[in-house]
């Protein structure tokens, strides 16, 4: 039997991204957004919660790059404190649906027949339902913490990735190396955790990197309509809709909305082009010319 | 494709089509939240209370601005020495369908309203009726209304009301048609089948959209009203609603479509009116929680508030500190009218309850429903009890129906409450903290309290019982400190008075369509601002 | 495919089921009720409202009733709006939301397919950037701060359009932009790839090569199957709609489903709630399947 090493894919999927201009832009973008709202502290001299009266309503000064809000506190310590609470709702319950749906995916995909039918006929059924208007009962109804918000922001996001995660399942379970350890008697365990997981990392990392940004999304709009996080903390949705909120003829506190608005839609577009990024390293068929 | 894109396009005309509706007959067009109900019997809200007193008309009138109770359907009225009993001649009137309507509506109507079985939201405003705290509770049958004949009733009352007449004038209060409500049940509120008979008559309603009045030609006035439609336009946006305003869209607005952020910049436009309200805003103690069961804590909670920095910064729009729990306005009562801002009074006070300097000091929390003026209004007094006494008091909002249950159920420390009067007289403020009362929910009783509650009930000469109350007010305010006043509602409304007479606010921010015309004949094109 | 059909029909009455189940059961858990009211009612008013809406019988047996009504197509009464049915809400608010949401699908449609057939042509060159560089705006640009800067632009700005409410067809304009926008940006980019996936096939060149004008290649040939990837993103796109005119009913205070669904869900409007949920998800099973029976027939692998 000839010993071919196969070349590392992930050194040819690095090399790849690293070529992708558009996706090198985005996760620098990225990394300097995460690394400012991580570190507001050191940045900002205000404090989030901070109020002072006399100096609200203010348009964007030398004192406040980006203006002040209704009760004088500064936009720019709350745009950037939005940003650490949307990106760690992006994150963390894009981690809960990971989660969900690898297990998921990993089940179905590795048992095949009747139950991987089952399953993912499950998994057809929930494909079209509004899974934002439970969610919106759920906050409504059983109060707003954050806890409940990753759960079921993830919760909604799942099924995308079980989808993926089954088909790439299905897949390794054909190759040559896992009948060969299968034969062997290698326990499943061992074998679902040297040979098929490492290889589902790339799939579901570019899963993963859509579904921030989907999910943020969706923490906006909760927010928005009342339902997601509330003041004093702020993430970028909710200051996104105070801003929305207050757009008038008369007296437009413009600074409220474009501010958080620019950088919640510069940091999905970098989330975006790392995504692609992501996805033509690893699937070099999808690269367009 | 196309063909699908063809079929879209058909649904979409289709859809629209049905949406088109006739503007340009509408006089005047004002804000008003969605009500929950127009039926008199049932209704709760101001939103239903100001469409209830556009289409029917009661014993009385209230007349702005002074709001005194005028001749309505009843011409003239007479009380007994002891003010507990009351006679109404009622003219001759009928409903918008003809039929005529008489004492024997009325005795019909105010049964109907305390029936359990209709279980109407506003029963408890007939109470001082006699008989009819039994009646709503289902043990008797007995009320003591009667119409002696078809123009003459008489109401005999548990105590003397003297605001009685005021009362009558009421929304709740209001007679409703008997032979409509029999034959059509629930739904006789709808355009279709709906009789009134004020002024207006409902013409049209869109849930959430606009609920358009017409004039009554039946009604016994009819020459006095100047407009031929009106549309209540139903919004739940400041914003969208401000926008509306200013797209010329709405004639008139109130806080509703007053967006927070941009009163400084509409107060000292002209078409800025605003004026008292008779409604408070305060925080309730819970007086079964330690610390807060020691009236020197509350009192010293109370006296660290410094309400005018929350009107001058916050609220902004003409609001005032509240200097007692009743606001001022009512006919024949003077309030207690104290400072309650005294931080130094305050920290003694502290001390001696055992917290020298806010040490030691529990984190009490603050719960009030999520809204963006009472989390500003919420920080505020964080950051001054904070300032002044040393102490550290957590938020919590919660979501509006959440909120009124938790209060409810008394889960809380301090909670945020308000309270709008529906008549024009003290005791409606002063009534809820007696012991038992739904509306009191912080846990306090006092039965000394309770007695010269009752007392002012008997209480047939106004000065001694204006006197009476105002010493309860004192209890409450000042010496048990169970609520906190914070400062007095104002009326705000936007709207162009060069085009419009007679919509200057008043007490209880009703907006009387009987009043309301155009300064120069009809609509003359959408104006500019 | 009768066969597909009723198969796909009969897998989803369980769900519905389940909805209702699992809808009826968060209203119930979950607290506050829907006379918890800033006027507090005497004890005994509070006890009348609570047995006329039956929430004094135990939970089974409100469930029993509820569902029972739904088989008859009673939706129930609604909490908040008293005197109205569900049925009739639904009524007055679902034609709102369906003229908004068929005005946005085909705006979508309107503007995303020739953005993106427009880039594949011009690919790689400055149309295509251009294309991708709008399309990306509107991925990336939530509704809810498109809609307020629209207005700020065309109402307040230039006074074309008018700010909100509901009643003529201008006022369909600017909600209508607003919800289709970000559909629009994604369905360019699956035009965009679909376009180009197309225009490398071998047939393509020969019909090229064979002399027929690039408009005829284009727009027989080549349209049609590069359209696949939009016809499958259809029924998302429809689902994204749906959710998406919740907000942009509120931004434009329309009087469509969405405002209804989002204040029974505060007011614990239980009926109303539920009814709206159950609209919600039929519509999109339906629309799911349409969208997906569609797909079939287009795709030339499945077609017969």
């Amino acid at each position: 039997m000839s010993r071919e090493r196969p070349r590392d894919p992930w050194r040819l999927a690095l090399g790849r991204f690293a070529h992708n201009r558009a996706a090198m832009a985005g996760l620098f973008v990225l990394i300097v957004v995460t690394v400012a709202a991580l570190g507001v502290e050191w940045i900002s001299p205000y404090g989030v919660a901070e109020q002072d009266l006399a100096r609200a309503r203010q348009a964007p000064s030398w004192d406040h790059p980006f203006g002040t809000d209704a009760v004088g506190r500064d936009l720019f310590t709350r745009t950037l404190h939005g940003g650490r609470i949307s990106l760690l709702v992006g994150v963390v319950a894009t981690f809960v649906s990971i989660v969900i749906g690898v297990t998921w995916g990993l089940v179905a995909g590795w048992n095949g027949g009747r139950v991987d039918e089952l399953m993912m006929r499950f998994v057809d059924l929930l494909y079209g339902l509004p899974f934002l208007f439970f969610v919106v009962l759920l906050v409504a109804w059983f109060g707003q913490s954050l806890v409940l918000l990753f759960v079921a922001l993830g919760a909604v996001q799942w099924l995308t990735t079980s989808r993926i995660v089954r088909a790439e399942t299905q897949r390794l379970r054909g190759e040559e190396f896992v009948i060969a350890a299968r034969s062997i008697g290698v326990p499943t365990p061992m074998i679902l955790l040297r040979h098929v997981l490492p290889n589902l990392l790339g799939p579901v990392l570019v899963v993963a990197t859509l579904t921030v940004p989907t999910v943020m999304l969706e923490e906006a709009f909760l927010s928005f309509l009342g339902l997601g996080v509330q003041p004093p903390m702020a993430s970028w949705g909710s200051l996104a809709s105070e801003g929305a909120a207050a757009l008038n003829p008369v007296d437009s506190m413009w600074w409220w909305i474009v501010f958080p608005g620019a950088l919640f839609s510069l940091t999905l577009l970098a989330l975006n082009f790392v995504g692609d990024g992501l996805r033509d390293a690893f699937d070099p068929k999808t690269v367009r010319k | 494709m196309k063909t699908f894109l063809r079929r879209l396009f058909l649904i979409l005309i289709a859809a629209g089509a049905g949406c088109a509706d006739d503007r340009a007959e509408v006089d005047f067009r004002f804000l008003n939240t969605e009500p929950e109900t127009i039926d008199p019997g049932r209704v709760g809200g101001q939103a239903g209370g100001r469409i209830v007193a556009n289409l029917f008309e009661g014993l009385t009138v209230r007349q702005p601005p002074s709001l005194a109770p005028g001749p309505g359907i009843a011409k003239r009225w007479n009380t007994s020495p002891d003010a507990r009993t009351w006679t109404f001649h009622l003219r001759t009137s009928t409903w918008s369908d003809g039929t005529p309507l008489t004492a024997h509506d009325f005795v019909w109507s105010w049964r109907r309203v305390l029936d359990p079985a209709t279980a109407g939201k506003s029963a408890q405003l007939l109470f001082p009726i006699a008989g009819a705290r039994d009646f709503n509770s289902g043990r008797s049958r007995e009320l003591g209304v009667v119409a002696v004949d078809d123009t003459t009733l008489v109401i005999t009352l548990e105590t003397p009301t003297p605001y009685f007449a005021d009362l009558a004038a009421a929304p709740p209060l209001a007679p409703t048609p008997r032979h409509v409500i029999e034959a059509h049940g629930e739904q006789w509120t709808r355009p279709e089948t709906i009789v009134s008979n004020g002024p207006y008559v409902l013409e049209a309603w869109r849930l959430q959209d606009r609920m358009r009045l017409a004039r009554n030609p039946l009604y016994w006035n009819v020459e006095s009203i100047a407009l031929t439609r009106a549309d209540a336009v139903a919004g739940d946006f400041a914003n969208a609603n401000f926008n509306q305003y200013e797209s010329g869209l709405l004639d008139w607005v109130d806080a509703g479509g007053i967006p927070l952020p941009l009163i400084d910049a509409l107060t000292p436009r002209d078409d800025w009116h605003a004026g008292p309200f008779l409604a408070t805003y305060f925080l309730r103690c819970n007086a079964r929680n330690a610390p807060l069961d020691d009236a020197r804590v509350r009192r010293a909670l109370s006296l660290s508030l410094d309400a005018a920095a929350i009107t001058e910064h916050v609220t902004r729009a003409g609001q005032v500190p509240a200097r007692g729990l009743v606001p001022p306005g009512i006919p024949g009562y003077e309030g207690i009218d104290v400072d309650l801002f005294d931080p130094e009074r305050a920290r003694v006070l502290l001390a001696e309850a055992g917290f020298p300097n806010g040490e030691g000091f529990p984190r009490l929390r603050f719960l009030f429903n999520t809204s963006e003026a009472h989390r500003q209004i919420a920080e505020v007094l964080q950051q001054q009890w904070r300032k002044h006494l040393g102490i550290e008091i957590e938020l919590l909002n919660q979501e509006w129906k959440v909120f009124t249950a938790t209060v409810r159920a008394g889960e809380y420390d301090l909670a945020r409450g308000s309270w709008i009067g529906d008549v024009l007289d003290a005791s409606n403020f002063l009534e809820i903290f007696t012991a038992g009362n739904a509306n009191n929910r912080t846990g306090w009783e006092s039965s000394d309290y309770d007695t010269r509650i009752a007392a002012a009930a008997r209480e047939t000469d106004a000065t001694l019982r204006a006197e009476i109350l105002r010493t309860c007010e004192r209890t409450v305010v000042v010496d048990e400190a169970i609520i906190l006043p914070v400062y007095v509602y104002a009326v705000t409304n936007l709207y162009d008075a060069s085009r419009w007479k007679g919509l200057e606010p008043d007490l209880l921010n009703s907006l009387d369509l009987r009043r309301v015309r155009p300064r120069v004949g009809p609509r003359a094109g959408s104006a500019s601002r | 495919m009768t066969g597909y059909l009723v198969r796909r029909i009969a897998g989803t009455i369980p769900l519905l089921l389940a909805i209702v189940v699992v809808s009826f059961l968060f209203m119930r858990l979950a607290p506050g009720g829907p006379f918890d009211t800033d006027r507090a009612f005497d004890p005994q008013v509070r006890a009348n409202l609570e047995a006329r809406y039956g929430l004094d019988e135990p939970l089974l047996a409100q469930l029993g009733t509820y569902v029972g009504g739904l088989l008859q197509g009673d939706l129930g009464p609604s909490f908040k709006y008293v005197g109205w049915s569900v049925n009739e809400i639904i009524a007055q608010g679902a034609p709102v939301s369906l003229t908004l949401g068929a005005s946005a699908l085909l705006i979508a449609l309107m503007v995303g397919i020739p953005l993106g057939v427009i880039a594949a042509l011009y690919h790689n060159r400055w149309g295509d950037h251009l294309a991708t560089g709008i399309a990306l705006v509107g991925v990336c640009v939530p509704n809810f701060v498109l809609g307020p800067v629209l207005v700020l632009i065309f109402v307040f700005g230039m006074g074309l359009l008018p700010v909100g409410g509901w009643g003529s067809p201008a006022q369909v304009i600017l909600p209508a932009v607003t919800l289709g926008a970000v559909r629009a940006a994604y369905i360019a980019r699956l035009a965009r790839a679909g376009m180009l996936d197309v225009l490398q096939q071998d047939y393509v060149r020969t019909a090229r090569a064979k002399g027929l004008r690039e408009s005829m290649v284009i727009f027989r040939h080549a349209l049609r199957i590069a359209m696949l990837p939009v016809v499958q993103y259809l029924g998302p796109a429809i689902a994204s709609i749906l959710v998406g005119s919740v907000v942009v009913e509120r931004i434009f205070d329309l009087p469509g489903l969405g405002s209804f669904f989002i204040n029974a869900a505060l007011n614990r409007d239980y009926t109303l709630a539920m009814g709206s949920v159950l609209l919600y998800s039929t519509l999109l099973i339906f629309l799911n399947l349409i969208a997906d029976l569609l797909a079939h027939r287009l795709d030339p692998r499945t077609a017969r």
